[in-house]
């Protein structure tokens, strides 16, 4: 087949999935509007987008790296972590330094995973596991459940310009300038390469190891990000330890969503883009599930069945182009 | 030559023996008997669901979903025991057993990634134990409990006994059975054993059911452990049972290791949160050590591998 011809198919591919998954949306959002008058007014769908954007933020991160064919399972713990010490060393001020530590904190925890990954040769799946794992030991060694965001923080998280909320605007904007990246400059193409055929990239001179390590320090700065912006949601850090994992609800939805929007592990297909639907779908998924007041219990077995059945008709849809 | 061999084999062993040693000088109270058979006695549970996880480790595949099957199946041991203990042991079993089959359709046969696959699943099957009981409770016949957690003299004796059988049914499936060999094949590259006439499906779907059926085996002896269902337990399970998998010298990509090493893995983790807590050491250093030996594990192991794999990352 020509390469032009193989292109093409991808394309037509890519739209059938963008069309499958839009649809899905309005389509749950209708149901929802039909079962409860009151969700689809304007106030309650910004209200949605609103609680979505932290998670949406993460996802960016998750997404970049699930393009490389990779797995960052450290985000959540990121999150938390940078949530508590933001909030230890803010203590209600407004002040630069610690939110310059924060981010510096997820720097780190970027450079360690992707010094492992890239040049120890430690799969993604460990090394991100192990990082998880001595995260959630060093949160409640060190941090304090004390402390507050500062107001800057709680107003950019928390205030809307005019009806849209700030976070909202901020997600939409880090989603926008990621998508751009990753499609028009060379350090996209690059982690596009590698996530098709490493070896290939390789040869044709990519330098692998340095676009990985870059890939994973852009993960973990966006959980960083994402942390911040949680604590400055909250108001106070969040250190409730729910088993399996420091934070590890936030890192599998922002698996979920990523998965659900189209990117798939083995083959670079996907984008940042189609993340942003992925984790709207999740998240008004759940907010109908809450809504109809349907407990907990069904609400994992409608998300895990949502995500075994989405993941499924993708299959379908990439086996019969063969 | 012989002895780097016996080394890269081993090396689990070695370790654990040198943390009971360091260990026993340290701290006074690691030297009873009682806490030996403690580390024993919460061995059992990760190394049977260790076990199911190993296997499909080899085949190149993981499944996150074995803690919700642990305490689905604790909490419907917690249910149906009261009236009849045998349909109380049979049926969390057999519905472990089916569960992991669907993963292994799933995987297998549609082809769905077992990330997804099992994540999924496990929110299905954290949702269905939180609808037949949500917070921890329910009856565990004492004749049951004194069974599984029998002692004699300062002895516990059934779990003993449970984890080495374990150790040996684990090891012949992979080394003496046909099966095992496919499991390697498949690990190894799934289209040349597909070529050599392995049916690599069947393989699939077994590992993925035969780790169901390890996870609901773990939760009823955890329910014994506990003395009532909890559906939550298993929280912690999916990803211990992959860091010990891992420690023990299994190859995350598939193909390599043996179930040995993943015991060994499993004794080290349970004796790093007994020997911290006897030490009156902050519970939570022992996830730093965890994630350390994991990693560092895996960094040497990885500098001592060829340099071939250099290139794909």
């Amino acid at each position: 087949m020509t390469e032009i011809g193989l292109k093409r198919r991808n394309i037509n591919k890519d739209i059938l999935q963008a069309i499958i998954l839009f649809s899905m949306l309005i389509v749950i959002i209708l149901i929802a509007g039909i079962l409860k008058p009151g969700f689809l007014t304007s106030k309650h769908l910004i209200a949605i987008a609103h609680d979505t954007s932290i998670i949406g933020i993460a996802a960016i991160g998750q997404t970049v790296v699930i393009l490389t064919g990779g797995i960052d399972l450290s985000v959540g713990a990121t999150m938390l972590l940078v949530d508590a010490t933001g909030a230890m060393l803010l203590g209600g001020q407004n002040r630069i330094t610690p939110i310059l530590i924060c981010l510096g904190l997820a720097l780190l925890i970027g450079i360690i995973n992707g010094v492992g990954i890239a040049f120890l040769r430690i799969p993604p799946f460990i090394m991100t596991l192990g990082m998880m794992i001595i995260l959630t030991g060093a949160i409640f060694i060190f941090a304090k459940t004390s402390g507050f965001a500062s107001p800057i923080l709680r107003y950019l998280s928390v205030q809307k310009v005019g009806s849209i909320p700030i976070l909202v605007i901020v997600w939409l904007f880090l989603t926008a300038i990621m998508a751009v990246i990753m499609r028009l400059t060379v350090f996209g193409r690059e982690t596009y390469a590698i996530g098709s055929n490493p070896i290939a990239s390789y040869h044709s001179g990519i330098r692998n190891k340095i676009v990985t390590l870059k890939v994973y320090i852009i993960s973990s700065l966006f959980a960083g990000i994402a942390g911040l912006f949680l604590l400055g949601y909250t108001g106070v850090p969040e250190l409730t330890y729910r088993g399996g994992g420091l934070g590890s609800n936030y890192t599998l939805s922002s698996i979920a969503a990523v998965i659900i929007g189209g990117t798939v592990f083995v083959g670079a297909r996907g984008g940042i883009e189609r993340t942003l639907f992925g984790v709207l779908v999740l998240k008004v998924l759940f907010s109908i599930l809450t809504m109809m007041g349907i407990s907990q219990s069904g609400q994992l077995i409608v998300q895990g069945a949502i995500v075994m059945l989405i993941s499924g008709i993708y299959i379908r849809l990439e086996r019969s182009r063969f | 030559m012989k002895t780097k061999k016996i080394i890269g084999e081993w090396y689990i062993y070695i370790l654990m023996i040198g943390i009971w040693v360091i260990a026993g000088l340290v701290v006074p109270h690691f030297r009873q008997m009682s806490t030996f058979m403690t580390i024993i006695v919460f061995s059992v549970p990760l190394a049977i669901v260790a076990l199911g996880q190993n296997l499909v480790i080899l085949t190149g595949r993981f499944d996150l979903s074995v803690g919700a099957i642990l305490g689905l199946s604790s909490v419907i041991a917690s249910v149906v025991m009261k009236n009849n203990l045998l349909l109380g042991i049979l049926l969390p079993i057999l519905l472990g057993t089916v569960i992991g089959f669907i993963n292994g359709i799933g995987v297998s046969k549609f082809r769905i990634d077992s990330f997804i696959m099992t994540f999924g699943m496990m929110a299905v099957c954290q949702g269905i134990g939180l609808l037949v009981r949500d917070y921890p409770g329910g009856y565990i016949p004492p004749g049951y409990i004194k069974f599984l957690l029998k002692e004699t003299g300062h002895v516990a004796l059934t779990p003993l006994v449970i984890l080495i059988v374990v150790l040996l049914v684990g090891e012949f499936i992979l080394k003496r059975t046909n099966f095992g060999r496919g499991v390697y094949a498949v690990g190894n590259n799934d289209v040349i054993a597909y070529i050599s006439g392995i049916n690599v499906t069947l393989i699939r779907t077994a590992v993925f059911t035969i780790s169901g059926l390890t996870a609901a085996i773990a939760g009823l002896f955890l329910s014994a452990v506990m003395a009532s269902g909890d559906s939550t337990v298993g929280s912690l399970y999916p990803l211990d049972s992959i860091t010990t998998v891992v420690m023990g010298g299994t190859l995350l990509a598939g193909g390599r290791g043996d179930y040995k090493g993943t015991i060994g893995a499993v004794l080290i983790l349970t004796s790093l949160a007994r020997i911290f807590n006897l030490a009156g050491i902050n519970i939570w250093y022992t996830y730093v050590v965890k994630g350390l030996l994991l990693l560092i594990i895996v960094a040497i192991r990885m500098f001592g591998a060829k340099e071939g794999r250099e290139v794909a990352l």
